[in-house]
């Protein structure tokens, strides 16, 4: 089944233990993953992208992709957000792209709150992912060890809500289709 | 509850060896585009020309694995193999133009590049067998 999948770790060594961890079950054939990337978010609630630098029309485009895939993985509630333009992104000097999910927006707090798949707190980090797994259990079991929180909707369901209308294949793209090391 | 491996034949084998090494070839392609055209706005001659002979060698690494896929594999293989031969033509076309035009072919190949990479990641979990059973 494809899947999309945030894995929640509270620290950045932890964040790139998981990336690592997701791309061994790939190399040994028990998922298939097809991009994945890591985001941070500050103490001020911005999420930051991990991401190669790139010129600054391609960062906000990356920026924006994240975002919106960020909002469709907060579930129903995340997604109000994002349409409502908590997905707002823009791009930083240095390579640094800067994503806003404003999941902390009071009128939404609690909705988000009851109703999220994703949450992200001040100061964490979340490897996000877009899998083939034929069973949970591979990426649960590795990520529990780490002690990191796995959150994971079907591909298809957030594509069937289609909240920004975006084309079929719009949220997988902007991740990095390979591993990465740490900075 | 996890499922048995099952025991791979030395053809299914030779069948994921080969898809492996197109899906290498395709995300070196990709990051090497992303560090050369993807992190400035322009990219010189020398580079984009790197860029097509990438494009060129895996296209044809690609479409060598195709012949021995079958079903939802081969599709997706044979989508691959036109989005390469587009970054090929795209690339070239950039070489041919200037400014605005150069960096719009650039970034339709980068698009193109990505879009190659997935179909080949598709193809793997399609010949893996992950797309078919329901999560647990």
């Amino acid at each position: 089944m494809r899947n999309y999948v945030a894995v929640v770790c509270k620290d950045e060594s932890k964040a790139y233990e998981a990336l690592h961890a997701l791309w061994r079950l790939d190399s040994a054939s028990e998922v298939t993953v097809h991009g994945t990337t890591i985001v941070h978010r500050d103490w001020l609630g911005h999420f930051h992208i991990e991401a190669k630098e790139t010129y600054p029309a391609l960062a906000t485009a990356i920026g924006v992709g994240i975002g919106a895939l960020l909002g469709a993985l907060a579930g129903p509630a995340g997604a109000a957000i994002g349409a409502g333009g908590g997905a707002a992104v823009g791009a930083a000097a240095g390579g640094m792209i800067g994503g806003i999910a404003d999941i902390d927006r009071a009128d939404t707090r609690e909705a988000a709150r009851e109703k999220t798949r994703l949450v992200v707190r001040e100061g964490e980090y979340a490897v996000i992912a877009d899998v083939s797994e034929p069973w949970t259990s591979p990426i649960n079991t590795q990520m529990n060890k780490l002690g990191a929180i796995v959150y994971r909707r079907s591909r298809e369901e957030i594509e069937n809500e289609g909240w920004y209308g975006f084309p079929y294949d719009y949220y997988g793209y902007y991740l990095d289709p390979y591993e990465y090391p740490r900075p | 509850m996890a499922e048995p491996a099952k025991k791979m034949t030395e053809a299914d084998a030779k069948l994921h060896e080969a898809l492996d090494q197109v899906r290498s070839a395709t995300q070196q392609l990709h990051k090497s585009m992303m560090e050369a055209v993807g992190a400035h706005a322009t990219a010189t001659k020398s580079q984009v020309e790197g860029v097509i002979q990438k494009a060129k060698s895996t296209a044809d690494a690609a479409a060598a694995a195709l012949r021995s896929q079958h079903g939802e594999a081969k599709t997706h293989l044979t989508a691959a193999v036109e989005k390469l031969h587009a970054v090929e033509k795209q690339a070239s076309e950039s070489l041919k133009q200037s400014g605005q035009a150069a960096r719009a072919a650039l970034d339709k190949a980068l698009v193109d590049a990505r879009a190659a990479v997935g179909d080949v990641s598709e193809a793997l979990a399609a010949l893996r067998g992950h797309g078919a059973k329901k999560s647990a």
